[in-house]
């Protein structure tokens, strides 16, 4: 089994080829603000380094959030457009669970800056069960899980120390990951969209 | 010499459009999906959910167009893309996926202004006649062209501040109309009289537009009638709006033909749709002896046709770009 990986959902972007449980290829890089220039680029700088053409891999597994939105989109763009044309099967992975299967702690809070006091985070246990589900809410209420689970590894994709809320910064596990997804339904490409938990600001205002 | 097919991918604002156009010229097949509905209510185009809108209906969009056109990738040859300038969002939809096709087909990826593309949506009808002149009218341009060539644009004048079809949104907007307005400002002033003392938009010697003045000339209007509890005659105040801004864009655009000695012109963008410029560029032209060329209403406004057009004659120049192609909010057509 060959699955191409992709997030860019954040400001440090993973591409990478996972054949039998092993990363052949790999580009991790921190582009922030650039994901529309190099992330078709790198998709293709992966597979081209190993001598791979693009029909060459059986499955994507694309991040489809939350995390920027327009990062998220770019990534998912690419998936959509590569599933749809080479009929490969596209499996949606998030951001947060992402983070929680790359560390080893018995309870891993995944935390994601969204700005303004807000965060996207998660709760999850060593062994991938989810014990808070992906949402968006305030420092207070993210506050309180991290009280409530005193022995957590808080992590986020790039160094957090926001006063109260702090988090390592960790890097993929991307093998993991891939392992855990493996059994996820595949997303017909049209129906592939992102997971943004967040309304577009002019939808907030008129709520 | 071969026949080249273009698959033509337009995102920069609020529709997701691809077509297959042959030789700048055929059209085989277009699909366009309008957003006007969602963002109807906000008064304008909403560039995050318009965003969100492409990437929800791109892949659905490009196997509409192979169904329609009965083709497959196998039978394309070169990818066209609007690369700017509009929505940074909206565009990079478009552009990441021409990218992603360009990537995993290996066919040359061309990337296209818009503007360049509303001019040759004329081709579609009509081969266009050098030397000419071209007047981009839209919501978000108004641009004074100048073509020796093929693909090659000089720009001699254009808008200052806000985009013609922008003023007219907002002066429909001022007046109640529904979004949006600049058809519906068109289609009340056949019905009005010229009666409101509105300022002739920068009516001097350079060929440079500006709206903003006349807009606000309208909105000054409009809340004085409304202080002194007396109802505006909206019809007359589309008359008059129209007759001013249509009066400045054609005397400046005439002037633009005897100057640079042209005999062709071709009016493009959304703008073009609109009744009062049409006419009275139909006249003056006659009049002038001047070869007019004005697209169908569907070409006029944001279509990857176009698009596809002006991309084989970008390629023809030799213009292709790499997997690094970024998109550009804002960007000039003439480094080309």
């Amino acid at each position: 089994m060959i699955t191409l990986f992709i997030d860019t959902s954040a400001s440090g972007v993973s591409i990478a080829i996972v054949k039998d449980e092993k990363v052949i290829s790999k580009i991790v890089k921190n582009i922030p603000n650039e994901h529309s220039v190099y992330a078709v680029k790198f998709v293709n700088d992966v597979l081209e380094t190993i001598g791979m053409k693009p029909n060459d891999i059986d499955n994507i597994m694309v991040v489809n959030g939350p995390g920027s939105f327009t990062g998220v989109r770019i990534g998912l763009t690419i998936a959509k457009i590569y599933g749809y044309l080479l009929k490969k099967d596209i499996i949606t992975v998030s951001s947060l669970r992402a983070m929680a299967l790359s560390s080893d702690a018995k309870i891993v809070i995944p935390i994601i800056d969204a700005h303004h006091d807000n965060y996207y985070y998660g709760v999850y246990d060593m062994f991938d069960n989810i014990i808070l589900k992906d949402n968006f809410n305030t420092k207070e209420e993210l506050l309180k899980q991290i009280n409530k689970y005193e022995e957590a590894d808080i992590v986020s994709n790039e160094t957090v120390n926001n006063g109260e809320i702090k988090a390592r910064k960790i890097e993929y596990d991307i093998v993991n990951i891939v392992n855990h997804y493996k059994y996820e339904l595949p997303v017909n490409p049209h129906l592939v969209v992102p997971n943004y938990l967040k309304l577009p600001q002019a939808l907030e205002e008129n709520k | 010499m071969k026949d080249v097919v273009c698959l033509a991918i337009e995102t920069s604002c609020d529709e997701t459009s691809m077509s297959i156009i042959k030789n700048g010229s055929e059209e085989i097949a277009t699909v366009v999906f309008t957003q006007i509905d969602i963002h109807k209510k906000f008064g304008g185009v909403v560039p995050e959910i318009a965003s969100r809108s492409h990437i929800e209906s791109i892949t659905i969009v490009l196997d509409e167009l192979f169904e329609k056109s009965k083709m497959t990738i196998d039978d394309i040859d070169i990818i066209g893309v609007t690369y700017g300038p509009g929505l940074i969002g909206s565009l990079l939809i478009g552009l990441q996926a021409a990218k992603t096709i360009a990537m995993i087909t290996g066919k040359p990826l061309i990337p296209v202004h818009h503007i360049a593309g509303h001019i040759y949506a004329n081709n579609l009808e009509n081969r266009l006649q050098f030397p000419l002149i071209a007047l981009v009218v839209s919501g978000g341009h108004t641009e004074l062209i100048y073509m020796k060539e093929d693909y090659s644009f000089e720009r001699i004048g254009g808008t200052l501040d806000d985009a013609v079809g922008e003023a007219y949104d907002k002066v429909a907007k001022i007046l109640g109309l529904d979004y949006p307005g600049g058809p519906l400002v068109d289609a009340l002033s056949l019905k009005g009289e010229d009666t409101y003392d509105l300022p002739y938009p920068l009516d001097d010697k350079s060929y440079n537009f500006s709206f903003s003045g006349i807009k606000s000339a309208v909105v000054n209007i409009v809340h004085n009638e409304k202080q002194r509890k007396k109802e505006i005659r909206v019809e007359d105040m589309c008359t008059s709006f129209q007759n001013r801004v249509v009066e400045v864009i054609t005397k400046k655009t005439m002037r633009a033909l005897k100057e640079y000695k042209v005999k062709n012109l071709i009016i493009a963008g959304g703008v073009a749709a609109n009744n009062g410029l049409r006419n009275r560029f139909a006249i003056l032209c006659k009049e002038e002896k001047i070869n007019l060329s004005i697209p169908k209403i569907k070409y006029c406004t944001d279509n990857a046709a176009m698009i596809g057009a002006a991309a084989y004659y970008a390629y023809k120049k030799g213009i292709v770009a790499d997997l690094e192609l970024n998109a550009m909010a804002t960007d000039t057509l003439y480094k080309y």
